[in-house]
């Protein structure tokens, strides 16, 4: 058995034995964003729990993160020493008897002060083995600089332990945000 | 009866944040409202949530900084407690969200409760229904080309690129997909 399928057994461990509220655990680090006056308060109250997902709910006039073809529901970040433009979003998707994650997915997108050149952040978990095998797709992964797919470009995946998806979003906001280092 | 000035997003925020003492949720269905109280707990933290059934009942916290949730077994009694008691909510610190079906019977008492609906306006809300699932699908496969199956397919075949775009559909295919 490799490493890389050694740490794929430990992602799906943890995924089946993690239990939380999820839904709350989001809630206090965007409520905890807000307070450091990283992003308006009222974000908070987007994050709603549909069935089994728990994602951002739309707003007229919120913040977006524009794609190809859709628009995804984001919450725009502000007073981040590096970046402008900066929107993070997330989803959430739980199995059938929400008893565990089935998925997530945690981004950033934003535009470098010093450069102006975009970048990018998202934090993967899959609900099951994607591409090639468990070294150049690791079950739980962040993809850094930007959005390879979109660009045409070499991807690359860096293979992460198991996050619980607040604290992915927590370790987004922390790079982003000296304030938001989890104490 | 008042009419909701707020969706699901501004209410609950006018009752925890802007300082209204008391709203009215008017829920569609019993699966919304339980998806609303477990939201209108982790929203409320790090202060206290009580549950109670009866009106009276959230008498006993009016003194504390806490949210009251009254999901009454009667709703008409609820209503008419609240008409007539509205003053002992306005000064106290608590905030007290009252949860009462749509088109049932609170709803139509509201209609001889003219202090609570005058009181409870600016924090009351309509939480909305979630699209069935017929409709989602449809939705989906106008959007995308393909039924939720059929997308995951290509998914899992490794024929979609894996971008924020394709991983949020990920997740909407897999809410939408249909049990095995």
């Amino acid at each position: 058995m490799t490493r890389w399928v050694e740490l794929r057994g430990l992602i799906d461990k943890a995924r089946s034995e993690r239990k939380k509220d999820w839904l709350g655990a989001l809630t206090v680090l965007v409520k905890r964003a807000a307070e450091a006056r990283v992003c308006e308060t009222f974000e908070q109250y987007r994050i709603k729990k549909h069935g089994r997902t728990i994602t951002l709910s739309p707003r007229d006039g919120g913040a977006i993160m524009k794609t190809r073809k859709a628009e995804v529901p984001a919450i725009a970040l502000r007073n981040l020493p590096a970046l402008d433009d900066t929107k993070l979003s997330f989803r959430v998707v739980l199995q059938r008897d929400e008893k565990m994650i089935a998925e997530y997915t945690a981004s950033a997108v934003g535009r470098e002060k010093s450069s102006g050149r975009s970048w990018y952040v998202r934090v993967d978990l899959d609900a099951e083995q994607k591409g090639d095998g468990p070294c150049t797709h690791a079950m739980l992964h962040c993809h850094v600089g930007v959005d390879p797919a979109e660009e045409g470009g070499q991807e690359s995946r860096t293979p992460l332990p198991w996050l619980d998806p607040d604290e992915a979003l927590a370790w987004i906001l922390a790079t982003l945000h000296p304030h938001m280092e989890p104490r | 009866m008042p009419d909701p000035i707020a969706d699901d997003t501004l209410g609950p925020a006018a009752l925890l944040e802007w300082g209204e003492p008391l709203g009215i949720a008017f829920y569609p269905n019993y699966a919304e409202k339980a998806d609303l109280v477990a939201r209108m707990k982790a929203l409320a933290q790090p202060r206290q949530v009580h549950e109670v059934r009866r009106g009276e009942e959230a008498l006993d916290f009016v003194g504390c900084d806490c949210l009251v949730i009254v999901d009454p077994e009667q709703e008409e009694e609820a209503v008419s407690f609240f008409d007539r008691c509205r003053d002992h909510f306005e000064a106290g610190p608590a905030q007290i969200l009252l949860l009462l079906l749509r088109g049932g019977a609170g709803e139509r008492a509201l209609k001889d409760a003219p202090a609570l609906a005058s009181f409870a306006r600016d924090a009351s809300f309509e939480v909305s229904a979630r699209p069935n699932m017929e409709q989602a699908r449809a939705d989906f496969g106008r959007r995308h080309g393909l039924n939720p199956e059929d997308w995951l397919g290509r998914w899992r075949n490794g024929d979609l690129p894996d971008t924020l775009e394709n991983n949020h559909v990920l997740s909407e295919a897999l809410e939408l997909e249909e049990s095995p």
